[in-house]
């Protein structure tokens, strides 16, 4: 039994299915957040999974390193924006705040 | 690729989705960043069977280590209120999404799966040692093949902390005054508003 | 030292000394600067420009060398500006270039020299303005003086051109110098709009002669006359109804008509009065008027080949003199009438340029530079001795001539030159235009010779002749009119009676529908009364009076009749110097060539000259010498003289013969109506119906995408989800596509449309096996043979040029005969019915793979009819079905599988007409359903 680029790919968009059903469905910020976070990571499984296929080079390996960090400063800010949203509306529930709409 | 190999891929890949719908289906915030955590060291040893070993470390050291911490913090802080109780509007949309994202997931990952690709040989330095995913390997790409963007990088970063302590940081009094005084204003416009189309239906209606 | 320095390159200084001027003295008006340096520049240029002018036109003298006759001409080629390619002679080039022969030199040196004057004069006549305003002023005129040196030396019409429009140009502007007041701003624009309607002549003209002559060169233009004549259109005849050179001379005499003021554009020459008083004496009177006689001596010999246009000249000429003549008479304003005289004495010119004596028309531009420019200034000093910023009634002045003694005196002898008193400058110049009339009315024909042959019937020459003693003898009167008026009468009327509520609006009451007096918004600047006490000028304005006075006498000189009663010779420099550049009638022009056989058209030119002086300036001398003006006619615009004229005709001629109201009527009302008409049609339909339902539609559009707005954060992750699925999609599967690259026979290179880690695999016979394995190239090349025939089409041409394509089949099928055109059947055989000949040609594919066409009832040739009644046609051979060509192409079918990166392939099949490249429009079975056919 062999494991081909396809089941990686595979897995990758199964994990990205997941992390977007969860933002889709769950009214959480700090859940919806973490999707966020199970949706780049699929990305990065896929970009990995592409570089073991091209080795002769890292670029798959170094453009899931930069969407690691990113996904870090990512954090940082959305989870300062949930504080910062608590402080509002005493609650981390995303369909209540639409002030931004006007 | 050995058996080893298939084993592992089985296996991580496995822990991997089951920590994923573990995060996205937990009611308790907390419950999902543990399932987070899971998932994230699924996939580094998934990262393992790709040849990504340092990657491997940073997705340990930067997503367990950082941000599931950083995610557990917020939710002690906030406590309680981290948790948002179930709601029944908005079934139908949820329904509509979960079909949506599970049919793109079903067809693209069958799309995929059992395609092959042949093995290219590995990176290799002077020495002639394969350094494909290594230390070694993966430093010359970024610090020779991609300074700049690592550079932008790092700005990126200063700029998220820096942007996170503003968002994030407590208001003075006069300031909260400001942010109340707005609310109110806002509440009074909406408020003015509906009275005003309330009015215009009953011209219409009469 | 005349040979130290090229000539030619001083040509250029003559144009670039204002022109610079003009650059320094828009900066300082812009900047500010010194008045006394804005004084230095701006006649500083304009001399510095004569005495160049003067070096040149000495070495043009040198080069004549003793012989005044003789040509000599001083170019300097610029740059070639662009060229142009005209049929029948190739590539012109259109150079910048600047010329000076004698004809232009003489010009150069009445703008630069009276120009230079009358700058002197306007430096103390503009003083009151502030200093931007004054900086301005000789911004516009040194542009002017450059411009009308560009039009006077330019070698070709394009660059003449140039200046043409640039001083109409500054003629608008300083007519709109005062552009506060609506008046002047009006008169402005009226002036350039006319002027606007005779450059379209202009452009039209100078095409004409650029298609006919192959060139804009003065010099060849009238090198390639002679040729003009017999040239044009001919509408069937032998010889051309209009001939290039009446159309060429028709449309340039148009423009004239508009930079010279003559019937039917003059209307704009005396409202341009408004522009300041030296404007009105350089511009409206010494040189940018007199540009159209300057251009038609300049291509005098194309003129000249036209008989209809010279003849129209002529009496047009005539008919503006005598017109505005007659209008002059009854003004009460010296500038009016000075314009009134002015476009007179430009239809006196014009009308010896009709007669042929362009050399005399030419001479009176010179001696009219003069003493008209002295009048003009002689206004504008009396109107600066009486304090009036607008005008001088004359009613209201008298008793000048004890006050302002130059003035007077300079004003006298111009008055003189113009009414042609023997010996003044203007006696000599009108004698000369009415010798020009007198040999066309009076010719000295050979023995046998008849009218016939002429260029102009004698009926020509006596009808200039009459109608330019008429106005003669009116222009001595209204002079002397004016001059009695303002100079003499033993007061100085102003002192005591001038109220001033009678001055402009005066006469209101009884034109109720004149223009320029009450559509101004009521906004012109304020008249007020006279001074008291009217004091000579300062010695800058005096001193150009009496150069310009003494030229009025002395000018004249240089135009001595050649030949007098008696057999005298006098030496007649003009008429020689200009004959190198100017053409004349044969021999036969008077002036040089008269002999003493034929002396009567000179006894005749004397004789009208002198009595119209004699007339004119007596009659005017009994009425108004010891004249005492009657203050109620002053206030009806009349005198005692001119009312007798009755009221009516008084009015009708004071109201310049209500030529403008009867433009108003003709031609301003209709473009008013289609004016009001668009903006109705712009109100009712583009802004009701266009715009509001465009407004509709962005508003409904908005709306829509306003409602996408939700602000819910789970709808945009949705809607983020289906692009990303969409995306994934697209990355999934190959795209595959195919076109023909390039066709030779029957072999075909297809180009495959590109994708991301595409991979391409040909099989472009179609036969499932094949031609290679996936390989990253995108296009193949591929040699059918008739094995690879998938189908067959008839191409059938249409009158709209694409061919019909029709798919072709085993069995037979008709043609529809709409595709034939009309005709296509053939001709009928002996003994067979009518009807025959209805049944439309039947085609189909034959075993072979030929076309088979059975003709039926059509014609069709290309082949050999076999004995089993059809021809058969191999792909690629032309067949015609009556006139209707049709080809006979093979169809083939190319496939692609194209592969990406993850693996998944797909196939793709596209059909070609063996024809050059063109896609099969059906998809073809070469089984195809068997269709009903007629036998």
């Amino acid at each position: 039994m062999d494991v081909g680029i396809g089941e990686y790919l595979a897995l990758a968009s199964i994990l990205f299915g997941i992390g977007a059903m969860g933002f889709l469905t769950r009214r959480n910020f700090l859940i919806q957040l973490m999707s966020i976070e199970v949706m780049l990571n699929s990305v990065n499984v896929m970009l990995v999974a592409f570089n073991r296929y091209q080795p002769s080079n890292h670029d798959g390996q170094v453009f899931a390193f930069f969407v690691i960090a990113i996904a870090a400063a990512e954090a940082a800010v959305g989870l300062a924006i949930v504080i910062s949203l608590f402080r509002l509306q005493k609650s981390v529930e995303t369909d209540l705040p639409s002030a931004l709409k006007h | 690729m050995s058996t080893s190999n298939f084993v592992l891929f089985l296996v991580s890949g496995g822990l991997a989705i089951v920590g994923a719908i573990g995060t996205v289906a937990s009611r308790k915030p907390l419950r999902a960043a543990v399932a987070l955590l899971l998932h994230i060291i699924a996939l580094a040893a998934l990262y393992l069977t790709l040849h990504a070993e340092l990657l491997a470390a940073l997705q340990l050291l930067v997503y367990a280590g950082a941000i599931v911490v950083l995610f557990v913090f917020v939710i002690m802080l906030i406590g309680p209120a981290a948790e948002v109780p179930s709601n029944p509007r908005g079934k139908i949309t949820r329904l509509l999404s979960l079909v949506v994202g599970g049919s793109v997931m079903a067809t693209v990952s069958f799309a995929l799966v059992g395609h092959t690709a042949p093995r290219l040989p590995m990176l290799r330095n002077e020495a002639g040692e394969n350094i494909f995913g290594t230390v070694e390997g993966m430093g010359v790409a970024i610090y020779q093949q991609a300074l700049v963007p690592f550079e932008l990088v790092s700005a990126a970063l200063l700029v998220a902390i820096i942007g996170a302590i503003a968002i994030a940081r407590s208001r003075t009094p006069q300031e909260q005054a400001v942010v109340v005084e707005r609310q109110a204003e806002r509440i009074e416009l909406a408020a003015a508003r509906d009275a005003e189309l309330a009015q215009a239906t009953a011209k219409v209606g009469s | 030292m005349l040979d130290s320095f090229p000539a030619d390159r001083a040509l250029l200084l003559i144009v670039l000394f204002p022109l610079v001027g003009a650059i320094a003295l828009g900066l300082a008006s812009r900047l500010g600067a010194n008045r006394s340096a804005v004084r230095f520049v701006a006649v500083g240029s304009v001399f510095a420009s004569f005495v160049t002018a003067l070096f040149c036109f000495a070495k043009l003298y040198v080069m004549k060398d003793g012989d005044l006759g003789g040509e000599a001409v001083i170019s300097r080629q610029l740059w070639e500006w662009f060229h142009v390619t005209v049929p029948g002679f190739g590539q012109t080039s259109v150079d910048v270039r600047f010329s000076m022969d004698s004809l232009s030199g003489l010009m150069t040196l009445v703008v630069t020299g009276i120009g230079g004057l009358i700058h002197l004069y306007a430096l103390s006549y503009m003083e009151e303005e502030d200093d931007a305003g004054y900086a301005r002023f000789f911004t516009y005129l040194n542009l002017f003086t450059a411009s009308m040196l560009i039009l006077v030396l330019a070698s070709n019409l394009v660059v003449m051109f140039v200046g043409w429009e640039g001083v109409g140009l500054c003629s608008y502007l300083l007519i709109g110098y005062k552009y506060q007041y609506t008046k002047y701003a009006k008169a402005g624009k009226k002036a350039f709009i006319a002027n606007r309607v005779g450059d379209l002549g202009v452009i039209i003209g100078m095409f004409t002669l650029l298609a006919a002559t192959g060139s804009f060169e003065f010099a060849e233009i009238n090198a390639a006359a002679p040729g003009l004549k017999n040239m044009g259109f001919t509408f069937g005849g032998e010889t051309p109804f209009f001939s290039f050179a009446t159309i060429a001379c028709g449309f340039l005499f148009l423009g004239c008509t508009g930079k010279s003021a003559q019937i039917p554009l003059y209307v704009w020459l005396p409202d341009a009065m408004a522009g300041p008083t030296p404007v009105s004496a350089l511009i409206h009177a010494a040189t940018m008027v007199t540009s159209g006689i300057y251009l038609c001596c300049r291509l005098s010999p194309v003129f000249l080949q036209s008989t209809t246009v010279m003849a129209t000249i002529a009496i047009i000429g005539s008919v503006t003199a005598l017109v505005a003549a007659t209008i002059a008479v009854v003004q009460k304003e010296m500038k009016k009438i000075l314009a009134y005289s002015t476009v007179s004495q430009l239809g006196f010119m014009f009308a010896a340029v009709g007669v042929g004596a362009f050399t005399a028309g030419f001479f009176h531009v010179f001696t009219h530079a003069f003493f008209k420019a002295c009048l003009f200034l002689g206004a504008g000093s009396v109107m600066h001795a009486i304090g009036s910023h607008t005008d001088a009634n004359i009613f209201k002045l008298g008793g000048l001539r004890h006050k302002l003694k130059t003035t007077h005196w300079t004003f006298l002898v111009s008055c003189l030159a113009i009414a042609g008193t023997p010996f003044f400058s203007g006696f000599f110049s009108k004698d000369e235009i009415l010798l020009g009339a007198a040999s066309v009315a009076l010719p000295h024909l050979t023995e046998g010779q008849t009218t016939e042959g002429l260029l102009l019937q004698p009926w020509t020459g006596w009808f200039v002749l009459i109608t330019l003693f008429v106005a003669a003898t009116m222009t001595a009167f209204y002079m002397f009119r004016m001059y009695f008026l303002a100079f003499w009468g033993e007061e100085y009327r102003s002192a005591h009676g001038g109220d001033h509520h009678d001055q402009e609006h005066g006469h209101t009451h009884n034109d109720g529908h004149h223009d320029d007096h009450h559509d101004n918004g009521g906004y012109e600047p304020a008249e007020h009364a006279y001074a008291a006490k009217p004091h000579e000028s300062p010695v800058l304005m005096t001193f150009p009076l009496q150069v310009l006075g003494v030229g009025a006498v002395i000018v004249g000189f240089l135009g001595l009749p050649h030949l007098l009663p008696g057999g005298i010779h006098l030496p007649n420099l003009w008429g020689e110097w200009m004959s190198a550049s100017i053409a004349s009638i044969g021999d036969s022009f008077p002036a040089l060539h008269a002999s003493e056989e034929h002396m009567s058209p000179i006894y005749v030119a004397m004789t009208f000259g002198l009595l119209a002086w004699a007339i004119g300036v007596g009659a005017a001398y009994q009425a108004y010498a010891n004249a005492t003006i009657d203050e109620d006619l002053a206030a009806k615009n009349m005198d005692h003289i001119t009312a007798k004229l009755g009221a009516p005709v008084h009015t009708f001629l004071f109201d310049k013969w209500r030529v403008d109201e009867a433009y108003d009527f003709a031609i301003l009302k209709p473009i008013r109506g289609l004016a009001q008409l668009s903006a109705n049609i712009d109100q009712s339909f583009v802004d009701t119906l266009l715009t509001r339902f465009t407004a509709w539609g962005a508003r409904g559009v908005g709306w829509v995408f306003t409602r996408l707005q939700t602000g819910v954060v789970h709808f945009y992750g949705f809607v983020f989800i289906l692009g990303a699925a969409a995306l994934s999609w697209w990355f999934l599967y190959p795209h595959p596509s195919l076109e023909v690259r390039s066709q030779e026979g029957a072999r075909v290179t297809v180009e495959a449309g590109t994708g991301l880690g595409y991979e391409y695999q040909f099989d472009m016979d179609s036969d499932g096996q094949p031609e290679g394995e996936f390989g990253s190239a995108n296009t193949q090349s591929f040699a059918y043979d008739a094995d690879d025939h998938v189908g067959f089409v008839m191409n059938i041409g249409t009158l709209r040029g694409d061919p019909e394509q029709i798919p072709l089949f085993r069995s037979e099928q008709q043609i529809d005969t709409d595709l034939l055109g009309v005709s296509w059947q053939r001709e009928l055989a002996e003994g067979e019915d009518e009807s025959a000949l209805n049944v439309p040609p039947v085609v189909w594919v034959t075993q072979e793979s030929k076309l088979a066409i059975r003709p039926n009832g059509a014609l069709v040739r290309g082949g050999q009819l076999g004995d089993d009644g059809y021809m058969t046609f191999a792909p690629g051979d032309v067949a015609r079905i009556g006139r209707v060509p049709v080809q006979f192409h093979p169809v083939v079918r190319a496939t692609v599988e194209v592969r990406n990166a993850f693996g998944h392939t797909r196939k793709y099949s596209e059909e070609f007409v063996l024809d050059g490249g063109s896609r099969a429009t059906a998809r073809l079975q070469l089984t195809g359903a068997p269709q009903e056919v007629a036998r």
